[in-house]
């Protein structure tokens, strides 16, 4: 009787921690589940980075076909490619004009051509070496203006997202489209037939980039 | 020897100044800490993620050199041809002319792709004419040691051909 009275409370101690262990598990079970359920990228620690390539290849073959191409401005036809190689910052404002036409409907004809679904960025930009942003960035501010200036003279631009007729409100969503592009973008040099800047100073020979993207907007 | 007689109300005493056996609560304890240790671990270890994923992509880098070679190569081998004089021996100025368009693509001492400087003085067992065509055989390594874990060397041969 004695013994049996002993069991009895024996297993109540058992039953009373049997009892806290399975709760124990449903903590940790509970506390498993919430922790592996919040596991999802966001920002800040959360790192994935999908290697990002400079340059497109489907961009850079489009854009030697078009390099290739010809356009007759004023009774005179002659490749893409060399019409790039002129003066762009000493150039009349009506001719340059034309050749942007020109590009900007050669371009269209290849969007038209895949179902109206792609975005284009065009920027050709004579008489520099580098990338305009990383001119800007180690320029001087006094100087930034008139790089910025010289960049604008020197260069044919366009792009789905240009737009003079968007309004304030939309310019910062253009810019930021247009640079996502640009970012894409293939890029190439043509070269000038002349060593001579705009400062009249010989220098390297000077050379065109080409920055060119289709594809995804 | 005297044998002390234990009473039912003792024994309950002793038990209760005992308290819960010692293996009970340890492994009531040891549970717990299993637990919260695993959560702990969970929660340091796995806490945010960090990771870099390669596709296939990382080869476009090198086919962009490519095919960027050869559009370079065409356009000077259409200047350095158009601008030779002696028609039945071409060869040796095709590769001087070579060598004054190739110097067109640097930028303060550098090509606008670090390749083409394996271009450079062409030797005259690359330059053939045969047919009235000058024939420009290139051999060009092309590597890329920035991607992580990978390193890709390419050599690339081409043949240009241009008609004078």
């Amino acid at each position: 009787m004695i013994n049996r009275r002993s069991q009895i409370g024996s297993t109540l101690t058992w039953f009373t921690a049997t009892v806290i262990i399975f709760f124990i598990m449903v903590l940790f079970l509970t506390v498993s589940i919430l922790d592996s359920g919040r596991k999802k990228v966001t920002s800040g620690w959360d790192d994935v980075k999908l290697e990002e390539f400079s340059g497109n290849l489907e961009s850079q073959r489009v854009l030697f076909n078009l390099l290739e191409s010809s356009f007759e401005i004023e009774n005179v036809s002659m490749k893409m490619k060399d019409w790039l190689t002129f003066d762009l910052y000493n150039m009349e404002a009506s001719k340059k004009s034309l050749i942007r036409e020109n590009i900007k409907l050669k371009i269209f004809e290849l969007i038209n051509a895949n179902g109206d679904k792609d975005c284009y960025t065009f920027q050709a930009i004579s008489g520099i070496e580098k990338d305009p942003k990383e001119i800007l960035k180690t320029t001087d501010s006094r100087g930034s203006g008139y790089v910025s200036d010289f960049i604008e003279k020197s260069s044919i631009e366009m792009s789905s997202y240009y737009n003079p007729a968007v309004d304030l409100r939309g310019v910062r969503y253009a810019n930021a489209a247009h640079e996502k592009l640009l970012n894409r973008a293939t890029s190439i040099f043509l070269i000038r037939n002349t060593n001579v800047n705009v400062f009249g100073v010989k220098e390297d020979y000077q050379k065109v980039l080409i920055k060119f993207y289709i594809g995804e907007c | 020897m005297k044998i002390k007689y234990i009473g039912d109300t003792e024994k309950r005493e002793m038990n209760r100044r005992a308290g819960t056996p010692i293996d009970i609560t340890l492994l009531v304890f040891m549970a717990l800490a299993l637990a919260g240790g695993t959560l702990l671990i969970f929660y340091l270890h796995s806490g945010y993620v960090s990771s870099k994923i390669l596709d296939s992509r990382f080869l476009d880098e090198i086919y962009l050199k490519e095919g960027k070679i050869d559009f370079y190569v065409k356009e000077m081998m259409i200047k350095a041809s158009t601008q030779i004089s002696d028609k039945n021996n071409p060869v040796p100025e095709f590769i001087s002319n070579f060598n004054v368009e190739l110097v067109k693509y640097k930028t303060n001492g550098t090509y606008v792709l670090t390749e083409l400087s394996q271009l450079e003085n062409p030797s005259s067992n690359n330059v053939q004419f045969v047919d009235g065509k000058i024939i420009f055989f290139i051999n060009i390594n092309l590597k890329q040691d920035s991607i992580e874990k990978f390193s890709v060397n390419y050599n690339y041969n081409k043949k240009f051909e241009r008609e004078i």
